[in-house]
């Protein structure tokens, strides 16, 4: 259980500065870094990118396990990534090929970047979901979605749908463990070398899955109608509350790292 | 109160071939905790989702709290006077935070923001899980969420709670936790039950049981009543409890104690005065 809660970063009650920000400034200062992340490539940039994850680390008051969190688990994900970058990117320039394959310096670096830019993403992501409540995220992807209205889309409701699919990322890993965990004490090979065995094993526990994500969905809707939900609209929210100063500040501290990735 | 006359109900609409519930009646007075008791796939479900307007009435009449059912516009009060708390606890929580799951209501019904966390404290501390706003339910034991899920549907104070087989997914002591928190709510805040159930011993405690069966009543009444009847029990498909299967095994082998027992304390008095 707590290995699947960890995983996901479900929000971790504090008192932290990060925790006192407005979500909605959150939110925002999310996609201004995430932006940054992928905007930064140079070395003095992604110094400047391990020193922002450093300083919000500190600021969160989370220990570093939590807010690395999922991340090492997907340590061969990266490996992969990284593998497949160097010996297919560049067929220039080659330090040894073979066939279509070919190991390039290029290659190399572009495989860095790409693996840096996800891990810190996902760092972030886990900070940010780490440190705001999930309804709150729910209300800032709301004002956030405002402009969709414009068009007639239902924004209310499909931020409603974001965050009740956020939770139940955990409750789905689980199960996935313990299906998992069923098939296997019948002879399922999860583990097995032959890659053809293993996909064979995967099915049995995708159909599974997706019958009891569905019912689950199907007894939540079920419930939140019982409890009054008749579309976000309805609802009385902090919707008009304006953000504190604060919050500005640190819209703008993003906004600022942001233009110093465009810079360097 | 709630008062149902002959409903009929069949999930694949007009003509259906099967009917989830065929001519089903029942009375909930003010105050009464009602057990409803029945086999799998009997139709208790269905009927109390026609309480608080979760299914439309098809055919039949039902009056809930004094409101027509079958009129549209009652739906969303229905919702708030009518409490309703399901049988998996995982697949209620729209937050991972218990104050925000238990604010869910009372914001989808306006409720000024001001008074909301006041009132998610109250119903919190009703069911005996003061203290635990800031948690995450996925954390809980069973019985813990169960009862943030009630302190949920208490926050907007109903008056009639519907519990649809509440306890099933829970160990002994999660049951326990929430039965005595549903007996607290009953005599103590003297909200009106139904409870739905086909543990046989959680019927005991109720004022008046109702035994359903494909669709319809078979018979109500009370407890000591419905549940010594061998012959009812099994026609409604139901295992008796365990004192009243003793009771009578210990009178087909000869012993005969002066009356049937319910619980096992009971049976326990019986066996001791048996010489
Ligand atoms: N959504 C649905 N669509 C079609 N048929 C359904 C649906 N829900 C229930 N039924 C059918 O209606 C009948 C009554 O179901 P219901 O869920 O009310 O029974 P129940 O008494 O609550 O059973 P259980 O003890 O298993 O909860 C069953 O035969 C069932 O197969
Ligand atoms: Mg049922």
């Amino acid at each position: 259980m707590s290995m699947t809660e960890r995983m996901t970063g479900q929000f971790i009650p504090g008192a932290s500065l990060l925790h006192s920000l407005d979500a909605r400034a959150k939110l925002f200062g999310f996609i201004l870094l995430t932006a940054a992340v992928i905007l930064a490539d140079t070395v003095a940039g992604y110094a400047l990118i391990i020193a922002l994850m450093l300083l919000l680390t500190a600021v969160s008051k989370l220990p570093v396990s939590t807010v690395v969190g999922s991340v090492r688990r997907m340590f061969w994900f990266f490996v992969i990534i990284f593998i497949m970058n160097c010996l297919f990117y560049s067929a220039e320039d080659p330090i040894w090929s073979w066939w279509i394959i070919s190991l390039s310096k290029a290659g190399a670096v572009q495989g860095f970047n790409v693996m840096f830019r996800i891990l810190i993403i996902l760092v972030l992501s886990n900070i940010f979901t780490l440190v705001t409540p999930p309804l709150e995220i729910t209300s800032a992807i709301q004002s956030m979605l405002k402009p969709l209205k414009l068009l007639r889309l239902p924004a209310d409701d499909i931020a409603m749908i974001i965050s009740v699919a956020i939770q139940f990322i955990p409750t789905l890993l689980q199960e996935a463990d313990t299906i998992k965990m069923a098939q296997i004490a019948r002879g399922a090979r999860f583990e097995s070398r032959k890659l053809h065995e293993r996909a064979a094993a995967m099915l049995p526990l995708i159909v599974p899955m997706f019958l009891s994500a569905f019912k689950r969905a199907d007894e939540l809707a079920t419930a939140m109608e019982a409890r009054g939900y008749r579309g976000a609209k309805h609802r009385s929210g902090k919707k008009a509350a304006p953000m504190p100063a604060g919050s500005y500040a640190s819209i703008l501290f993003c906004a600022a790292v942001c233009a110093a990735e465009i810079i360097i | 109160m709630i008062k149902a006359k002959d409903l009929i109900f069949s999930y694949d609409c007009e003509g259906g071939r099967h009917r989830s519930l065929d001519g089903a009646c029942i009375t909930v007075r003010d105050g009464e905790l009602v057990a409803v008791l029945g086999h799998n796939g009997c139709g208790k479900s269905t009927l109390v989702k026609h309480f608080n307007a979760l299914l439309e009435v098809q055919k039949g009449e039902l009056t809930v709290a004094g409101l027509d059912a079958k009129s549209e516009a009652n739906i969303w009060t229905l919702r708030r006077k009518v409490g309703m708390v399901f049988q998996n606890p995982d697949n209620q929580f729209v937050s991972s935070v218990v104050a925000e799951d238990v604010a869910f209501g009372l914001e989808n019904y306006g409720v000024d923001g001001s008074e909301i966390p006041e009132r998610v404290s109250a119903a919190l501390a009703l069911v005996g899980m003061a203290g635990f706003e800031r948690r995450s339910p996925h954390m809980l034991s069973g019985g813990q969420k169960q009862r943030v899920a009630l302190a949920g549907v208490l926050a907007m104070d109903p008056d009639i709670l519907v519990f649809d087989e509440v306890t099933s997914m829970l160990d002994p002591d999660g049951r326990r936790e929430v039965l005595s928190v549903i007996k607290r709510l009953h005599s103590q805040q003297g909200k009106t039950i139904v409870m739905i159930t086909h543990y046989v011993e959680e019927a005991v405690f109720a004022d008046r049981v109702y035994l359903m069966h494909d669709g319809r009543m078979l018979a109500d009444g009370a407890p000591r009543e419905m549940l010594t009847d061998l012959e009812l029990l099994r026609r409604t498909g139901l295992t008796p409890p365990t004192p009243v299967r003793m009771y009578h095994d210990l009178k087909a082998a000869g012993f005969e104690l002066p009356y049937c027992p319910l619980t096992n304390e009971e049976l326990a008095e019986e066996l001791c005065r048996l010489k």
